[in-house]
């Protein structure tokens, strides 16, 4: 329901912002971060109320005016609308990313609960595509505690799909991992991935699986090594054989060429009798001294090459 | 009609198209209080129907097909007939779940149509191994639509070809249509010990299957097995054990024409598929996976070939050598467990074919 009215001059200071629509007002203050101002023609429009003014849209707007009188619109409007409208004109910064959720939770609030689903669809549906609001409607169902992550872009939303397959009481556990630090979108699937078929196959809580990596979140190394460090435990838990053999094969490798020169690879998943080398010849490496090394090395790579084979046959 | 199909189909759909054939007037005969609706579904989608449903239809392709194994691994060379597509059987891992994304089973129902075209290809001095359990189970629908019998009593008048009837179900109806049992293979998918309580819900337990095997091995037949999927969890060794020994306490090796070990695989959505649909299938969780050369995701080798070796050695204890082969997998895995590949035996569809024909040698 919409009711426009009159457009009048109003004290600046009778118009009160606290509305849980202005949504850019309230990104930007759980952002921690000056409002954005706008000097634009968007009119500012506000609720009559008995002796004050409530903003319905225009926050921008708003700030940028210093006179002590604004132009303002007055109208009626339901909570509904006030979100809508807002949302039509949020800044496109924050409508690409997780700081959409902050929109989500006032349109959960305030749609009915018998045809929630379809109208948030309807809502979402100019911004984004039917997976991201599948993936902001599963993200309203979980606690608001969680929506710092998002809106500070740690994560990005489609985290949920994974996030959902753990309860509450494990998220809380999970949640400091994505705290201060900023996760591509593989990684974090992939270390929510690792988690669940951890916690399935060792029948254990997450807490117990967490626990020996919390550490790393308070060690002085940089957020893509702390990253890196999380999945190789993880990793190593899940796959045991084959990251076993994945060091042992780096190792030896090592062991046997210049790296510079030669390298040296295995058949995807170890799948496959064969490796592969990769030769860099010039001026200063030729094909004259690059046989010359090999025969030199002849019987390591012999040695090698028997190991290999005999690890992809033995467990 | 079978207790299981009474279980899991809710409804059956005839075509008009379809409504005189012998397939449609058996569904008709045996459906009990099934009920069965009869119409025009052509332009149906398959999520239009209800759920659990069967639906007898014409079908427009080739009936005959290559087994869809691709390159990069040794394939049986089976050749298919595709009598329909889904199953009633309801296995967490079952491929074809995945594949079809609903729970519609379609039958082929013109046999006129699969017969015009079968008579065509067999009319030659080559010789075929053939089977109907690769889009579907050969015998779960056989209560209702007796398509093995009404295929057995028209393959009979071709010596060079030997039909395989794949199942996990306990079906032998068909065999009071069977001329020559050498011209028949049926065939028994089994498991460890424990997978068919958790994983293979309305299938026939293990004992039953063997059961039925040694029965058809008492009326002359000799019969396939099948443990594909292999599945890796905790204890595989004492479960597969257990199978094994069981198997040769209704078996004795001549009996077993040939016998597969297929380590189990899938495409990832299978895996997701699982995980969402049968959240208390934990195998998935317990092997190491890696994308195989064909794209699947398998089991790491070294693991593979610790169970296959597990498997291959209790085999040969019992006698059975020659039969064993893999479905799907590469030559260093051949060589690593049974001590020789494919090409060894003059190929790997050949060696079957020259096994399926043993006893008219």
């Amino acid at each position: 329901m919409v009711n426009f009215g009159k457009l009048i001059n109003v004290p600046k200071d009778k118009i009160q912002s606290n509305g849980s629509w202005l949504f850019s007002k309230l990104i930007s203050e759980r952002l921690n971060i000056e409002p954005f101002k706008k000097k634009t023609l968007y009119p500012i429009i506000v609720e009559e109320k008995q002796d004050y003014f409530d903003l319905i849209f225009g926050y921008e707007v708003l700030q940028s005016i210093s006179d002590p009188y604004v132009p303002v619109i007055i109208a009626d409007m339901d909570d509904l609308y006030k979100g809508l409208i807002n949302l039509e004109f949020i800044d496109s910064e924050f409508k690409n990313s997780g700081k959409i959720i902050v929109c989500a939770r006032y349109f959960d609030k305030v749609l009915s609960k018998g045809n929630r689903e379809k109208e948030f669809f309807g809502i979402f549906d100019t911004i984004l595509n039917k997976k991201e609001i599948s993936n902001l409607l599963e993200w309203v169902s979980l606690p608001e505690d969680f929506d710092d992550i998002l809106i500070n872009e740690n994560v990005s939303i489609d985290v949920v799909e994974d996030l959902k397959k753990f309860s509450y009481d494990e998220i809380v556990y999970i949640i400091p991992f994505f705290q201060n630090i900023k996760w591509g979108k593989n990684k974090s699937k992939i270390f929510l991935e690792l988690l669940y078929k951890l916690k399935k196959r060792d029948k254990v809580n997450v807490k117990t699986i967490l626990t020996p990596i919390s550490h790393l979140l308070e060690k002085d190394l940089s957020p893509n090594d702390k990253i890196q460090n999380i999945l190789n435990y993880l990793r190593d838990n899940c796959f045991p054989n084959i990251r076993s053999l994945e060091k042992e094969f780096m190792v030896r490798v090592f062991n046997l060429t210049d790296k510079k020169r030669i390298k040296i690879t295995h058949s995807n998943g170890f799948e496959l009798d064969e490796i592969y080398l990769e030769v860099t010849l010039d001026d200063s490496y030729t094909i004259k001294e690059l046989i010359e090394d090999l025969k030199n090395k002849s019987s390591e790579w012999d040695e090698f090459y028997t190991w290999y084979k005999s690890k992809l046959n033995t467990e | 009609m079978d207790d299981i199909l009474k279980k899991s189909i809710q409804t059956i759909f005839i075509d008009n198209e379809v409504k005189d054939s012998e397939i449609s007037k058996s569904a008709f005969k045996n459906a009990g209080s099934i009920p069965i609706i009869y119409g025009d579904f052509s332009s149906l989608e398959p999520s239009d129907f209800k759920k659990d449903c069967v639906y007898l239809l014409k079908y427009r392709g080739r009936f005959y097909k290559n087994c869809p194994g691709t390159k990069f691994y040794n394939c049986c060379g089976y050749k298919i007939l595709h009598i329909g597509e889904g199953c009633p059987l309801n296995c967490s891992y079952c491929i074809l779940k995945a594949y079809f994304t609903h729970n519609t089973i379609k039958v082929w129902a013109n046999l006129n149509d699969l017969f015009s075209e079968l008579e065509e290809i067999f009319n030659t001095n080559r010789f075929f191994r053939i089977g109907t359990g690769e889009f579907t189970d050969s015998l779960a629908l056989e209560s209702l639509t007796n398509y093995s019998s009404y295929l057995i009593e028209f393959l009979s008048q071709f010596r060079n070809v030997v039909l395989e009837l794949k199942t996990k179900v306990v079906d032998l109806s068909w065999t009071d249509v069977v001329k020559d049992p050498r011209l028949v293979l049926p065939a028994w998918s089994l498991n460890a010990i424990d997978i068919p309580i958790k994983e293979e819900i309305y299938t026939a337990p293990l004992e039953e299957r063997l059961n039925a095997a040694e029965r058809c091995a008492d009326m002359g037949f000799r019969v396939c097995l099948h443990f594909d999927p292999i599945i890796y969890y905790p204890d595989w060794e004492r479960g597969y054990s257990k199978t094994i020994e069981m198997i040769f306490d209704y078996l004795k090796p001549a009996d077993i024409a040939y016998l597969s070990l297929g380590s189990f695989r899938g495409m990832p959505h299978l895996f997701k598929f699982i995980e969402e649909n049968w959240p208390e299938s934990d195998y998935i969780y317990h092997g190491e996976f890696i994308k195989g050369i064909d794209g699947k995701l398998r089991l790491f080798r070294p693991i593979r070939i610790k169970q296959f070796r597990f498997m291959v050695n209790l085999l040969r204890k019992y006698g059975v050598d020659k039969q064993i082969y893999f479905c799907m997998e590469s030559d260093e895995v051949w060589k690593a467990t049974l001590g020789y590949t494919p090409r060894d035996l003059g190929g790997l569809a050949n060696h079957l074919l020259r096994l399926s024909f043993a006893p008219f040698q």
